[in-house]
């Protein structure tokens, strides 16, 4: 990592330093209860083949190709593609990286309600009930731990937890890959220790197991269902963060001669059986509790899984405190990569030093997750969203979540497949591999898959148009908030990366 | 995320009646009984029970059974699917007015080889991935 032009750049110090960086970088919030939500209302069994299908001829090439790019550049995602194609290139690598920066800022508040959720759990979140002054209503109106949420998220005190995390974000990237190593050693492992225990637990109560019937037996006659098949293809592309250009940050802390192949297998296949472990757990917790999965992420880890593991039989505090350990081991190692991939990219396009552009980051990303996390009431009948910050959060999910990452993964491939040459970077590939990629690799980064991403979010818009622009038909009346986020979103990502890319410093990037 | 619009799905309502069933976990294919009672404890007769088969999912299935509670409050129940179900009661004289609501858990009758295979073929290729490629990533 150089921190001017005269230091060499840091490397990762071992291998199982960077498979630990980049899986807990996948691994997220998502994985943990984003996939058994998925897996369930896309008919449970039958969504395997189609997501099977989707990791190896989607998630897998792909992540070759973001891990080969950082390894063959030695440069982050606008550097990399600057090489490719010039200004064009670079304009779509801040692109995908300011989109990665929007989605950092909120991931980091709702990283500082997990903390809130945390602390709730050594008592008041059991509570059966509690009143939210905030939002009018007296105890008894609402359960916990909906009403604990609420409450938090109405309260000043919930903006110190996301000023923490920055905190530990900034703390965990400071010295580069040094830190994040140590971080991510401590982090990956008690994750996969603290899934198995979740999974036992949820196996033990009565009726769980029949939880693995429901996640696993097909209803084949959903398959002929586009729209399963674009669920699964999403699920693959957000769920290994591909797009955000972290990938590409994080491998270019690799060795020139590290195996590109087996890294993002490894990378791959971990995160996904992972997933495969969280499906388990979840579904065996759901089915024993008789919760039906609903709603979104936020909602199933906030309320849906607390409320259920309320109703454990035994060791309710335990569990529940595991639960918001898990989602916050792999929350942080998730948000460091994205403060990594955004640090990456600047101080190799503008030599400064590491400490001071950490600095910036971590001063103007708390500001920007402050407003996430504004405790203002704008819904007090919770038709909505409840809070200001709540609103702009899901308002800006939509665009720099639901399209930043599609429209970065299609550009990449064709930046890649048509202009630098999917073969070039094959042969760069192949020269310190064991697994060799064979002519199907061109033809996936090629055709296959920026047609298979830009059919998904053909879908999605199609989806925007006949609903009208994301948020504008909320219930308390909040459409210009709606435009003002999308036209907000729309010039910080495109203006940013229009500003970023026109200036290039006096000396160009050393090759 | 997708927050919007959907905390409201979240939210448990409190009815003023409550449902319960002869059996916590009643087994697909097999007879329970559903019983929904007022706040007081008081059989509700003539009741209409409304089922979501997996509710939430592409899969969902909805039906309406046929009679009303009886005047113990009663009705019997054969469920024709396992996994999730949601059952709501609902006032004959009113039918969009819910009564009551809740969710439960059909057993499954036995193992299907089909499941059992699905979680074969997904262990195998996401396990066995990851351990090629550590085998490949630390082979000398």
């Amino acid at each position: 990592m150089s921190d001017g032009t005269t230091q060499p750049r840091q490397v990762w110090s071992s291998k199982l330093g960077f498979i630990f960086a980049a899986s807990g970088s996948a691994i997220g919030l998502g994985n943990i209860v984003f996939f058994g939500a998925n897996a369930y209302k896309y008919g449970a069994g039958a969504f395997y083949l189609p997501y099977l299908i989707a990791l190896i001829f989607i998630g897998v090439p792909f992540m070759m190709m973001e891990i080969g790019l950082g390894v063959r550049f030695n440069r982050g995602l606008p550097e990399a593609l600057h090489h490719i194609a010039g200004r064009k290139g670079e304009f779509f690598g801040w692109w995908g990286i300011l989109n990665a920066t929007v989605i950092a800022t909120y991931y980091i508040a709702i990283l500082g309600w997990v903390v809130g959720m945390l602390v709730g759990a050594f008592g008041p979140l059991w509570k059966s009930s509690q009143s939210l002054p905030a939002f009018g209503m007296p105890e008894g109106v609402l359960p916990n731990p909906f009403a604990y949420f609420f409450d938090m998220l109405s309260r000043p005190y919930a903006m110190i937890f996301v000023a923490l995390m920055w905190l530990i974000n900034i703390m965990v990237v400071w010295r580069g890959t040094k830190t994040i190593e140590k971080a991510v050693k401590v982090c990956v492992p008690l994750m996969w220790v603290f899934m198995i225990i979740l999974i036992i637990r949820g196996l033990t109560l009565p009726s769980g197991p029949q939880g693995l019937r429901l996640l696993f037996t097909p209803n084949w006659d959903i398959m002929n269902n586009p729209d399963v098949w674009k669920g699964a293809f999403a699920q693959i592309f957000f769920s290994l963060s591909l797009g955000f250009g972290i990938m590409t940050a994080y491998a270019s802390y690799l060795p020139k001669n590290s195996d590109c192949s087996a890294n993002a297998m490894m990378v791959s296949f971990m995160n996904c059986s992972f997933e495969f472990l969280a499906g388990v757990a979840i579904f065996t917790i759901l089915f024993s509790l008789s919760i039906v999965p609903k709603a979104s992420t936020l909602a199933m880890t906030f309320f849906v899984l607390p409320s259920g593991i309320a109703r454990f039989p035994v060791g309710v505090t335990t569990f529940g405190v595991m639960f918001f350990v898990l989602l916050l081991l792999a929350g942080i190692s998730s948000s460091v990569s994205l403060v990594e991939a955004l640090a990456t990219a600047i101080i190799d396009k503008y030599r400064i030093s590491r400490a001071r552009t950490l600095l910036y980051i971590g001063g103007i990303g708390t500001l920007i997750s402050l407003l996430f996390a504004l405790p203002f009431v704008v819904d007090s009948g919770l038709d909505d969203n409840g809070t200001l910050g709540l609103t702009l959060l899901d308002l800006s999910d939509h665009w720099a979540f639901g399209y930043g990452l599609l429209f970065m993964g299609f550009f990449e491939s064709i930046f890649i497949g048509w202009i630098l040459g999917s073969g070039k970077l094959r042969e760069s590939i192949n020269a310190n591999t064991k697994i060799k990629l064979g002519p199907w690799f061109d033809f996936i980064i090629r055709f296959f898959g920026p047609l298979a991403v830009l059919s998904v979010i053909i879908a999605s818009i199609v989806g925007e148009c006949k609903d009208g622009l994301y948020g504008t038909s909320m219930a308390t009346g909040w459409a210009p908030l709606a435009i003002v986020v999308f036209t907000t979103w729309l010039v910080f990502t495109t203006g940013g990366a229009f500003v970023l890319s026109r200036e290039r410093k006096e000396k160009e990037v050393v090759e | 995320m997708r927050t919007f619009l959907l905390l409201m799905l979240c939210l448990n309502l409190s009815y003023a009646s409550q449902i319960t069933l002869s059996d916590e976990f009643p087994r697909v294919h097999q007879m329970t009984d559903i019983t929904v009672l007022d706040q007081k404890g008081v059989p509700v007769e003539g009741a209409i029970i409304g089922l979501t088969y997996r509710p939430n999912s592409m899969v969902e299935r909805s039906v309406t059974l046929e009679e009303q509670t009886d005047s113990l409050g009663t009705i019997s129940w054969i469920p024709d699917d396992a996994g999730l179900c949601s059952i709501t009661a609902s006032n004959a004289r009113k039918p969009d007015s819910l009564l009551a609501s809740t969710d439960v858990s059909v057993r499954f009758e036995s193992f299907s080889p089909q499941g059992i295979l699905v979680f074969l073929v997904a262990f195998v290729v996401l396990f066995g991935g990851t351990t090629l490629s550590i085998i490949m990533l630390f082979r000398p």
